[in-house]
């Protein structure tokens, strides 16, 4: 086929200058086109009014006949061309068939590819993107140049914040002297080296202050002798008056550190010492050979006689003296060690309350006072900024002496106190939840990720899915891998090699094992690895045998600068294609104008190099390509009507360099939203304008971000305005389900193709089909947002929008980007929620990564854990950054294995497990209803509740017992049931309903619980007592939460309540005028205006606090967290009124009824 | 001294054709089978999967819906009630399968779950079982006609 593309505008597309327009008279041109043949876009020349268009007059300007849109793409200049061009110029009319003037000099009714001259764009049907090559500066020529100088192998970048200082003072007791270890038939010494302060004489006393013990682990056979060393196991009641009859501690005789040998082992000797009760069976004592590389003597983490050995491998920040496990977790031990930053966890997960009443042990009492497993005194409250473990605000504590004696298969633990959920009249903690320390041996557990980005909803594994499935509670991890965490958090590096298992491909982390000095065990497979020779070469010191720079051993969040041969392909450029929406609905509510100004604000922002190339394409029930090459003199618009089979005009000139062409680039958003104001048309295209865009970035990848205003009714994957209430008396069956997989089967050709979409959706009032339209993001791993009934009069959505699609174009970006996530041998991947593609059993397919997603991945237990007493989860992002490096971001999180319910029960991370309850329920209403999905949720608080009472407590416990740290999940259970997606209430449109399950599914655990509860505060009563100073230096706003029932709030006061993405400001009517004026700078209730959204810095001490507090929360966001200050009896007021979950609301019962109704069903 | 039979009874060929079509269904399983350990063992794309296996569903069916329909038209009722269920079963399973356009029942969003996964490896293997005891059955009321036109 050929292709003419007549008149003088075609030739400026291709020859890249300015053309003279209306160089000749148009009719001449068009005679000379010949007929167009071939099969493919033959029906589409076929439609085309040759006829009435010829011979056209001399004019340029062309009134359209009425089938001149439909005849096909006219290129028109969007821009009145300077004086002297042409007068070919249409003026920036909207291009109508009826009313608008076809621009002319370009584009010529009638032809069908104005715009090119020269070689024939490839055959349309099958219009190929020109080689990749052609857009843009030569990519393979940008190695990951601009790296931190790497010398020689290994090089940290930065400044590599060192690791917190190790613990000085150990206060290890055993009287079993351990014999050298016997690493494997290595001498000792031979790995000793490798280890700062290994030089130290075993009898040396306590590990030395100044240890800067790499890793643990790095001599792990266990001295086999130790058992028979050991005496015989005694007894130890559990209970808490247990600890002062222990059975005497042998005496500290052999000298703190001839218990440690250097590379000490952990809790071998301690287990032999103290077994918890019914632990020895289950964790027989194994011998070096057997156990070597793990850490097979590890007691389940918090029994309280596993714990009384040695916390560290010897390097490592041991833990408090209280090595009783019982010890609080993270206060530090008065006088040992007091400098160091983050204690280590120990095996200690006891609550300060519960150790209130014991004395705090000597300070230097390292030996014996640990060896009585006395915990030191609870922290004291007003230094709780850093949240105890526990929850210490619980509000009717069980009385642990009263409770825990009769159970001697419950240790002594606050967080396994059980918690009679009828009774408890207040379950929230006043401080945020945390979840239980992570007690590994060895005191590893200070390399685990901060839960923000890694979390696991039980901090102790089951051994087999028998118990697993017992507990009738997830095994699943939240990861929010590609979160903006400075270098503090996730340091950078560039190794020679990186570091890996040979076998799983595991990359090294802080919880591998070092045979000797030249070999590692990977913990994922357990198979040995040899070492990179310059693995313990310091570039820095320009020692060997340091390996204390190592970030990878260091650190278990850490991002690699990847070498070549993580490329499938040369790193492409940044590619952003926006499709914009400029129906009827776009232009009216002022979504378009929006938009147009926040990319204009953004241009000079979105991330890339100077390869970067942009795109725009408009689609109403046409679509509308603009050219941008630099050689125009202005943005030329072509527009294709036939959206039924796509095809691409003159595709290299349809993606620019944003550097180039920025000024044409400018020029196009400015005008848009002029070209199409008074648009009648209401239908959208958005299935051929996406089937466009794949077209389009097919060979390179690249992020396609929709501006979508209403339901796409024409062209491919139109909708219907299907009915999707059932009626009222069937209100749970309503089901989530798409209604079509044309975008699902899009998306995943987009996946393939490492195209991912963004969706902005907005309504106006009218139905959008947002379950189904947002399957083209779910599987290409991009974001929706949703902006219901959305209208740019209205202030606070639209400064939602800006500041969302602002953070939106700046934030980082990764492209071609691939989640692998291993799990030690016999944990397997279960079920993946997030929006990827999962395109092998272990591998999630991300052709773009953003900072705002989350994952949730459930685990199941494929084989007995029992031989181990770790096990670990890897997630490896691998992505090519805005600046066309590949790189490697590795998150290593390592949780201890238990086979006692008391223990798992105690390990519990409520919050965890309601964001996966909350993915699994999102799942079920898609596959089946909201009727489903809601009984799904609440019997898991039935049987949880069955199982626990049949495990672990105690026949006469009241039935509705808990164990304390699942207090919380009745309540988060019935605000799930309250939350927009799936609650029954009618007033939830389908939309909200469907973007709800969206976030959820995508949402990072962090930023999505306080969507499902949001915290409460009582503002009036905050006073610069609240402010406090952490350990770390910083100053925050420590406010107590507060639960959120109408009573709370019934009082005169000023609340605040964070629900997330919005803050609300709830001013009672009672409130005192003082107080109001204060905190809001008005005079009184009454002056409070209606739409108020910020409020003044005033110079007194609330409105000081209340500003820290406000912006303490902004800032622990990455989105951007709106305000709105709502008085009592505002028409807003449900907005506020609606979220007090716990009372009763119209779409349910209140707390109290939720669990009565709960008991009955226990009772059945 | 074997007579040779003047003719064999039509249930014989109806055996025999049940038969070879119940191989013929064994066979699709089997491979099914190994399509999935394929899937879960990383050597196979789930969207590669779904496509082969999506198109063979109907096929399957169909087969199947055949032999029963052919039993029930010849008055084997026995065997006829035999494969009922499992016409059953076929006819739910495939109301219940996931919005799609083409044919078929398996979703590549979806098949990548574990739960999912397992499901569709019990369903294989009970699929097998049944065409084998299928199987047998067709060969023993095929052996019986034959010798029952034998003598």
């Amino acid at each position: 086929m050929s292709y003419v593309y007549p008149g003088t505008g075609g030739m400026s597309m291709h020859s890249g200058r300015p053309p003279p327009p209306s160089a000749g008279p148009p009719g001449h041109v068009t005679n000379s086109a010949p007929p167009p043949s071939g099969p493919g876009p033959g029906g589409y020349y076929g439609r085309m009014p040759y006829g009435p268009q010829y011979p056209l007059p001399p004019t340029a300007q062309i009134q359209p006949t009425g089938n001149a849109l439909s005849s096909g793409m006219q290129w028109m200049s969007i821009r009145p061309p300077p004086p002297g061009g042409s007068g070919t110029v249409q003026p920036p009319s909207r291009l109508l068939s009826s009313s608008g003037q076809v621009a002319s000099g370009h584009a010529l009714p009638g032809q069908n590819l104005a715009g090119h001259t020269g070689p024939p764009p490839p055959h349309p049907t099958k219009t190929g993107l020109p080689p990749p090559s052609s857009h843009g500066a030569p990519w393979a020529s940008e190695p990951p140049k601009n790296l931190p100088p790497s010398s020689s192998g290994h090089t940290v970048s930065g400044q590599l914040p060192l690791p917190p200082p190790m613990q000085p003072v150990v206060s290890y007791n055993s009287n079993v002297r351990m014999p050298p270890p016997l690493s494997l038939g290595q001498p000792p010494s031979s790995g000793q080296p490798l280890m700062p302060g290994s030089g130290q004489p075993p009898s040396s006393g306590h590990v030395p202050g100044g240890v800067q013990g790499p890793r643990p682990g790095l001599l792990p056979t266990p001295p086999t002798s130790a058992q028979g060393l050991l005496p015989t196991p005694p007894r130890q009641p559990p209970s808490v008056s247990g600890h002062g009859i222990l059975p005497t501690p042998p005496p500290p005789t052999a000298g703190q550190g001839g218990l440690l040998p250097p590379p000490a082992r952990p809790p071998v000797s301690g287990q032999g010492l103290l077994p918890a009760p019914g632990q020895l069976p289950s964790h027989p004592p194994m011998t070096g050979a057997t156990s070597a590389g793990r850490y097979p003597m590890a007691p389940p983490p918090g029994v309280s006689g596993a714990a009384v050995m040695t916390p560290g491998h010897g390097l490592l920040p041991p833990p408090p003296p209280t090595v009783s496990g019982q010890g609080p977790p993270p206060p530090q031990p008065t006088g040992i060690g007091s400098s160091l930053p983050p204690p280590p966890t120990g095996w200690s997960y006891r609550g300060p309350e519960s150790t209130g009443s014991r004395p705090p042990p000597p300070p230097g009492s390292t030996g014996g006072g640990g060896m009585m497993g006395q915990a030191p005194p609870p922290p004291p409250p007003t230094s709780a900024m850093a949240p105890p473990p526990s929850h210490p605000h619980m509000a009717h504590p069980p009385n642990p002496h009263s409770t825990q004696p009769q159970k001697p298969t419950v240790p002594a633990d606050p967080e396994l106190r059980p918690v009679n959920i009828m009774e408890a009249r207040q379950v929230l903690p006043q401080t945020p939840l945390v979840p239980p320390k992570i007690s590994l041996p060895g005191g590893l557990g200070v390399f685990n990720p901060p839960p923000h980005i890694m979390c696991c909803t039980m901090n102790a594994v089951p051994t087999t899915s028998s118990l697993l499935g017992k507990m009738k509670l997830p095994l699943a991890i939240h990861i929010h891998p590609y979160k903006d965490v400075s270098m503090h958090e996730c340091p950078v590096i560039h190794p020679s090699t990186i570091v890996r298992c040979r076998v799983c491909r595991a990359y090294i982390n802080p919880f591998v094992v070092f045979i000797d000095s030249r070999h590692w065990r990977c913990n994922l497979c357990f198979r040995p690895n040899a070492l990179p020779e310059d693995f313990d070469y310091n570039a820095q010191t320009g020692k060997r045998g340091d390996r204390g720079m190592r970030m990878e051993i260091k650190r278990s969040s850490v991002e690699y600068i990847a070498s070549s041969e993580y490329m499938l392909r040369p790193p492409q450029p940044c590619v952003y294609y926006f499709i914009i929406d400029v129906s009827y609905n776009s232009v009216n509510s002022g979504v378009l104008a929006l938009t147009c100004r926040c990319l204009l604000d953004c241009l000079g922002r979105v991330p890339g190099d100077a390869r970067t190339l942009v795109g725009f394409l408009t689609v109403d029930s046409s679509l509308h390509f603009y050219n941008l090459s630099i050689g125009n003199s202005q943005p030329q618009m072509m527009v294709v009507s036939d959206v039924d089979d796509i095809f691409i005009p003159s595709p290299d000139s349809l993606l620019v360099n944003l550097k180039e062409s920025k000024d044409m680039i400018r020029t196009l958003l400015e005008d848009m939203p002029g070209i199409f104001a008074e648009t009648p048309i209401t239908e959208c295209a958005l299935g051929a304008a996406l089937q466009v865009a794949e077209k389009l970035l097919h060979s390179i990848g690249g992020r396609v971000t929709v501006i979508q205003t209403c339901l796409p009714t024409t062209g491919p994957g139109a909708l219907k305005n299907r009915d999707v209430n059932p009626p009222a008396t069937k209100k749970d069956t309503i089901n989530m389900a798409p209604a079509s997989d044309f975008y699902k089967k899009l998306a995943l050709d987009l996946s393939s193709q490492q195209i991912a979409v963004d969706l902005f959706a907005f309504s106006s009032s009218q139905f959008i089909d947002l379950s189904t339209i947002s399957c083209v993001s779910k599987f290409s791993a991009g974001q929706v947002f949703y902006y219901p009934d959305f209208h740019h009069s209205q202030h606070t959505s639209r400064l939602r929008y800006e500041k969302d699609f602002t953070r939106y174009l700046t934030r980082k970006i990764g492209f071609e980007a691939v989640m692998r996530i291993r799990c030690t041998e016999g944990i397997s991947l279960h079920t993946f929620h997030g929006n990827f593609f999962v395109r092998s059993t272990d591998l999630l397919s991300l052709p773009n990564t953003n900072p705002d997603h989350g994952y949730t991945i459930s685990l199941s237990i494929d084989e007995n854990l029992k031989d181990m007493s770790t096990v670990c989860c890897q997630a490896a992002l691998l992505y090519t950054s805005s600046r066309g490096e590949r790189r490697i971001r590795v998150h290593t999180l390592c949780l201890p294995v238990s086979s006692q319910p008391s223990v798992l029960y105690s390990k519990l991370n409520v919050v965890a497990i309601t964001g996966v309850l909350a993915n699994m329920a999102v799942d079920r209403a898609t596959s089946s209803s909201i009727g489903d999905a809601r009984d799904a949720l609440l019997n898991t608080v039935v049987d949880c509740t069955k199982m626990y009472r049949s495990q672990v407590a105690s026949a006469n416990c009241p039935p509705f017992t808990l164990p304390s740290s699942l207090a919380q999940l009745p309540l988060f259970v019935l605000s799930l049931l309250k939350n927009p997606a799936f609650t029954l209430s009618s007033r939830i449109s389908y939309d909200v309903r469907a973007q709800t399950m969206n976030l959820i599914k995508s949402t990072p655990l962090s930023y999505l619980m306080p969507t499902i509860y949001p915290s409460l505060y009582a503002l009036h009563s905050l006073t610069e007592q609240n402010v406090v100073e952490t350990e770390t230096g910083e100053t925050v706003v420590q406010a107590p939460l507060l639960q959120l029932s109408p009573e709370n709030t019934s009082r005169y006061g000023i609340f605040l309540m964070d629900c997330g993405h919005s803050m609300y400001i709830w001013v009672s009517s009672d409130a005192p005028d003082a107080l109001v004026s204060k905190i809001l700078g008005v005079t009184n209730f009454e002056a409070i205006p209606e739409d108020m959204t910020t409020i003044p810095v005033q110079d007194n001490e609330s409105s000081r606090v209340v500003h820290m507090l406000l912006k303490q929360i902004s800032l622990s966001r990455q989105h951007h967290v709106s305000l709105i200050v709502i008085r009592e009896r505002s028409q807003k007021r449900l907005l506020f009124v609606e979220r007090l979950l716990d009372g009763k609301t119209d779409n349910g019962t209140s707390y109290y009824e939720f669990i009565s109704h709960i008991l009955r069903q226990l009772g059945k | 001294m074997w007579r040779t039979p003047k003719m064999l009874g039509t249930d014989f060929y109806v055996f025999l054709l049940a038969m070879i079509l119940a191989i013929g269904l064994l066979f699709l399983m089997v491979w099914h089978l190994i399509m999935l350990d394929e899937l879960k063992n990383d050597y196979r794309n789930p969207v590669d999967f779904c496509q082969n296996l999506n198109r063979l569903v109907l096929p399957e069916y169909g087969v199947h819906l055949g032999v029963t329909l052919m039993l029930l038209v010849c008055g084997f009722w026995f065997t006829f009630l035999f494969n009922v269920p499992l016409v059953a079963y076929h006819v739910w399973r495939y109301t219940q399968r996931p919005a799609m356009t083409g044919p078929g029942l398996y979703d590549p969003t979806e098949v990548m779950n574990r739960s999912q996964l397992n499901l569709h490896t019990r369903e294989g293997f009970m699929k097998v079982g049944f065409y084998v005891v299928s199987f047998l059955v067709y060969l023993y009321n095929m052996m019986v006609a034959l010798v029952m036109a034998l003598t």
